[in-house]
């Protein structure tokens, strides 16, 4: 398997398992603990931090002395940044729309003018951009490479 | 509509049965490009085009074929 499609595999896992674990957490925590005390099973974003081990798959074929990334892996890569950056793009678009909404619906139209947001929030939406960023580039390099990645002879 | 088509499997089976991974070797890329190469699944920038064709010593248009 290509180095490039582990580490998109892998990333893919990271996140997913990131979400889940933390909803998880703070689901329960919610019940057993209540809203602000549940807020701290966000510190289980701190999973991502594992998205940092990516280079590590290309190590291998480095050792080989082989080729490791040619033209169309980077092809693939640059097709798939932009991809993920177009998601991502549209992703904060709604989140900051959805911010005005959800203070002019909490708060009325008035509050428009000197609007706030709970403080959690921007972190949050920052975390979560990377996660949308992460998963959008990762299942873009496996659809390309699931396309381009026909069975050949020997 | 313009299509690039190749004749890599062919000049491979001509060089003594040379295998994707050799080809791949000799020409500095994975053996996954030459899978989508063979497969008419990626065109080649002009400097692997000629990689290609310099491994099986012949000329570029021979490889490689625009087709109208």
């Amino acid at each position: 398997m290509h180095p490039q499609v582990k580490h998109a595999r892998f990333n893919l896992i990271v996140c997913a398992v990131t979400v889940a674990v933390t909803a998880a957490a703070y689901v329960v925590a919610l019940a057993l603990v209540g809203p602000h005390r549940a807020r701290g099973a966000f510190g289980f974003l701190g999973f991502l931090g594992l998205l940092g081990l990516g280079p590590t798959f290309y190590r291998e074929k480095l050792a080989e002395g082989g080729v490791v990334l040619d033209e169309r892996d980077k092809q693939i890569a640059d097709r798939s940044r932009v991809i993920a950056w177009s998601v991502t793009w549209l992703y904060w678009c709604l989140v900051c729309m959805g911010v005005w909404l959800w203070v002019a619906l909490r708060s009325g139209l008035a509050a428009l003018e000197a609007p706030f947001v709970p403080a959690e929030w921007p972190p949050l939406v920052l975390m979560a951009a990377l996660i949308v960023f992460m998963m959008a580039w990762s299942i873009s390099i496996l659809v390309h490479y699931r396309r381009g990645d026909v069975a050949g002879d020997e | 509509m313009s299509e690039l088509t190749n004749r890599i499997r062919r000049f491979r089976f001509d060089c003594g049965e040379m295998t994707q991974q050799e080809l791949a070797e000799k020409a500095g890329v994975t053996r996954q490009t030459i899978i989508a190469l063979e497969a008419n699944r990626y065109v080649p920038s002009l400097l692997l085009a000629h990689r290609i064709s310099h491994v099986f010593a012949v000329p570029i248009e021979d490889v490689f074929q625009f087709d109208d």
